[in-house]
């Protein structure tokens, strides 16, 4: 058993997949790709592949990582190759390396993404205005929000935002659109959701912006660790 | 080049699966609109879930998209929540492949699949622009067409619809295509209405507008009388001869987000001859024309191959009368041996042989099987033509549990035709004696058996087109008195919401004046009638008073057997001699055999449309001779 680890993007019409249907794309891929793929044992085989993270519904990433396990192996050109030759337009495998099939999971070990952030301007406003309120946010001790869970009897839990946006966050304006740079951190509670963190920034620090209208693109995904982001291929 | 809709992705990523809006699926089609002569946009009138799991349009999509000069779109209707934001921020509806606005290709088709979905056809005019009733349509519109089973009464929707198509379109879309490519390319001669003459000359083609309706001094519908010489009085379906070698798509679009039907499908057979008096179906896709076995393993390679679905499914009216299905099934399971694709089988028999085959392609995971008696005695099964014993039903579920299932589905009908409370019990009765089956077979008490009872539609070209449904009050008293003879947990008991097959009566058998129905429906807000949460019965009774129309007059009247009938022009090839036969053996709870292996029924499709029956195993005709009555 052969463990590949790829680099992929999902983008254009599939950043509005949910991460169950984007995953099931992925699997026609490789099916059409005829790639010796492997699957589980038992009366519902499913096929052993696995992603760093689940990207939610509009969020589109320059990069992701997905691990498949392959019966045998196949030089990465040829697995980026066949796989690209069959797949919709929105994924791509961009890179590739074969690692111990021991290595952890990438879920276990993919902790800083970074993304950036776009939505409309509500109202007039400047670029000192923005700023202001990213200097606030930045300069909080503690940004809390509640959290009321669905599954779990709508359980509340305050959480600190703080504790997740490790790096100072950035912005600009360019063409009546706020962008926002933001990295999210995940700890062992978990991480916080791009939108939480668009919500807070407009509820608490006046970010001149519509809750409900933002779009994420994640641009980079890391082990962050001792202050360094090293890449999943680093393994 | 039109211009194409863009919709600001921020705006998208509010609405609920913004999939549905954006296209760019594996093996959809994209082609400039520069480098074709003829662009057309397909509808189906309901949510794409719903949209992409139709065989139909997917065939016509990939066939007419085989050809260079032609570029074949999708449009679906949009939720509305996506309907808000088209409305707020003045989107017209656009299709899926190139963005375009509907109003800017050469033709719009929809397809009629059931009435529920009429008023998402005005809705889906409505959004795109362009005026509802063809009257009002000038020469830079789009021609709007419909096709597909409701086509065949298409009075109801006469005023909206330029053409319709009636049967399979398979060779007929070709001769279509061309007839519009060469009328643009001579510079319109004529405008729309002389397309629409040379159009309404062919095979299949019904142009509603080249006909006036004429009722008696009581209102009631006396004649369509054609008002233009190329409008025949009788319009006969296109028919597919030679099946086997008919064009199917072996490269499905593969949908990015879960659909209702999310697998390759295998079209089998065309046609069901087991002569289902209630089945409208079993009489529109007359004759029975089977493909043969090398040439479906052939298809389900490439479709597998094609989509990188790991499930095909086996679809036909129904796939278990295929001639060779044991040997099929097997071709199949061999082909795809350590491929992880499994078979699928939507629809079984009620005999013990269907379980044998369901058993081949459900190796690990014993979900659960689906029968459908239809009805609880043998006296109403026999006035139906259900040719099923419950000894028949008995033995297959005795197969069923001795190989390991636990669960058994049963569909009934209530409402039908000479229905006493005797034949619902019988129903009761039946679920009762399959759990004690399950129970004396396996001594185990965890078994469950699950009845489904919807209640019965009259549809047009059927034998029991001229019975009158049953009232709301009756129908609801029937529910519960089926509920009340149900006192087993292991048989839960389902029933259908009575209004909706109401209003299903009331356009499955109606004249031009219900289009004024379906417009103050549609007006009041209706859409999306086919789903439980969106269906207003309140608002259509209002659309009904507005009009001036009462429901019951179309749904609940038992019309005369010599009265002239408002599709009386549309034929699927049988006659109407046959159907009033049918309708007094009915009565009389005569039986009509199956003409696929016997001698001739005398529906007249053969003769009629100059096709045969193929069955793989009985050969071409079996040198029948076919009458017609």
């Amino acid at each position: 058993m052969e463990r590949l680890r790829l680099a992929i993007k999902k983008d254009g019409a599939l950043q509005f997949l949910s991460h169950l249907d984007f995953a099931r794309t992925v699997r026609y891929i490789i099916i059409r790709a005829a790639l010796p793929v492997c699957y589980s044992e038992g009366f519902n085989p499913h096929m052993k592949i696995s992603f760093a993270s689940a990207l939610g519904v509009g969020v589109s990433a320059d990069i992701e990582y997905m691990d498949m396990e392959l019966s045998e192996k196949i030089p990465v050109p040829n697995v980026i190759s066949r796989m690209n030759s069959q797949s919709p337009k929105g994924f791509a495998a961009l890179d590739g390396k074969y690692v111990d099939d021991k290595a952890p999971k990438l879920m276990a070990v993919a902790n800083y993404s970074i993304y950036e952030l776009t939505g409309p301007i509500n109202g007039i406003t400047t670029t000192s205005q923005l700023e202001q309120s990213l200097i606030a946010f930045n300069t909080a001790a503690e940004v809390t929000y509640e959290k009321i869970s669905i599954k779990d009897k709508h359980k509340v839990r305050v959480i600190d935002i703080k504790k997740h946006v490790i790096e100072p966050i950035t912005g600009y304006i360019k063409t009546g659109r706020i962008f926002l740079h933001v990295g999210i951190y995940q700890t062992k509670e978990g991480a916080v959701k791009p939108s939480q963190i668009w919500q807070v920034l407009e509820t608490q620090f006046k970010l001149p912006a519509y809750t409900d209208m933002m779009l994420a693109r994640r641009t980079g995904i890391y082990i962050h660790e001792n202050g360094v982001n090293r890449s999943l291929f680093e393994v | 080049m039109s211009r194409t809709v863009s919709i600001d992705p921020i705006l998208l990523s509010k609405v609920s699966k913004p999939a549905r809006y954006v296209g760019g699926e594996w093996n959809s089609i994209v082609k400039n609109h520069d480098d074709v002569k003829l662009t057309v946009a397909y509808c189906f009138p309901d949510v794409y879930e719903v949209a992409m799991s139709h065989l139909g349009l997917r065939i016509l999509y990939s066939l007419l998209n085989e050809r260079k000069d032609i570029a074949a779109e999708r449009v679906y209707a949009p939720w509305p929540d996506m309907e808000e934001i088209m409305r707020k921020e003045s989107y017209p509806l656009f299709s899926l492949e190139t963005k375009t606005p509907v109003i800017h290709f050469d033709m719009v088709g929809f397809t009629l699949q059931y009435e529920m979905s009429f008023t998402n056809i005005l809705n889906m005019l409505d959004l795109s622009g362009i005026p509802l009733f063809s009257k009002d349509r000038d020469e830079d519109m789009p021609i709007i067409a419909a096709g597909g089973p409701c086509a065949y009464n298409a009075e109801p929707l006469a005023d909206y619809i330029d053409i319709f198509f009636l049967g399979e379109s398979e060779e007929s879309v070709c001769l279509l295509a061309d007839t519009i490519i060469a009328w643009k390319e001579q510079g319109k001669p004529g405008g729309k209405k002389q397309l629409l003459k040379t159009l309404a000359a062919q095979q299949g083609n019904y142009v509603p507008a080249f006909y006036r309706d004429e009722y008696d001094e009581d209102g009631n519908f006396k004649s369509l009388i054609p008002i233009e010489p190329e409008a025949g009085t009788h319009i006969q379906k296109c028919v597919i001869a030679d099946e086997e070698h008919v064009f199917f798509p072996t490269k499905p679009i593969v949908p990015n987000i879960n659909i209702i039907h999310n697998r390759a499908v295998l079209e089998l057979f065309r046609g069901c001859s087991r002569g289902c008096r209630f089945c409208q179906a079993g009489m529109l896709y007359r004759p029975i024309r089977e493909k043969t076995p090398q040439r479906l393993v052939q298809l389900a390679g490439d479709i597998i191959k094609n989509s990188g679905y790991d499930e095909i499914s086996l679809m036909s009216l129904s796939s278990a009368d295929y001639s060779c299905l044991p040997e099929l099934v097997d071709m199949l399971i061999e082909k795809f041996k350590g491929q992880k694709v499994s078979v699928s089988l939507p629809s079984l028999r009620v005999d013990s042989f269907s379980v044998d085959v369901a058993k081949k392609v459900q190796q690990v995971r014993k979900s659960g099987l689906t029968f459908a008696p239809e009805a609880g005695t043998q006296r109403l099964r026999d006035v139906i033509n259900k040719g099923v014993t419950e000894e028949n039903l008995l033995a297959a579920c005795e197969n069923a549990f001795r190989n390991g299932w636990t669960t058994v589905k049963l569909y009934f009908m209530m409402g039908l035709p000479t229905e006493t409370d005797a034949d619902l019990a019988g129903i009761a009765d039946l679920a009762y004696k399959v759990l004690n089956l399950y129970r004396h077979i396996t001594g185990k008490n965890n078994g469950k058996v699950t009845v489904s009872v919807s209640s019965f539609v009259p549809k047009s070209h059927t034998a029991f087109q001229w019975f009158g449904q049953l009232p709301i009050e009756e129908i609801e008293r029937k529910q519960i008195y089926i509920k009340n003879l149900i006192r087993d947990k292991h048989i839960s008991y389902h029933y259908h919401d009575a209004k909706t097959g109401r209003l299903e009566a009331a356009f499955a058998r109606g004249d031009r004046r219900m289009g004024t129905v379906l417009y103050e429906a549609w007006k009041l807000g209706c859409k999306f009638d086919g789903w439980t949460e969106m269906f207003h019965y309140d608002m259509w009774l209002q659309a009904f008073r507005q009009a001036g129309i009462n429901p019951d007059y179309y749904a609940a009247r038992q019309r005369d057997i010599d009265e002239p009938l408002p599709w009386d022009h549309l034929t699927d090839g049988a006659t109407k001699s046959f159907l009033q036969r049918e309708w007094k053996k009915a009565a009389a709870a005569e039986l009509t055999h199956d003409c696929r292996h016997l001698e001739c029924t005398g529906c007249g499709v053969c003769p009629n449309l100059g096709v045969h029956i193929i069955d793989n195993k009985e050969g071409r005709d079996h040198g029948k001779t076919a009458f017609s009555y």
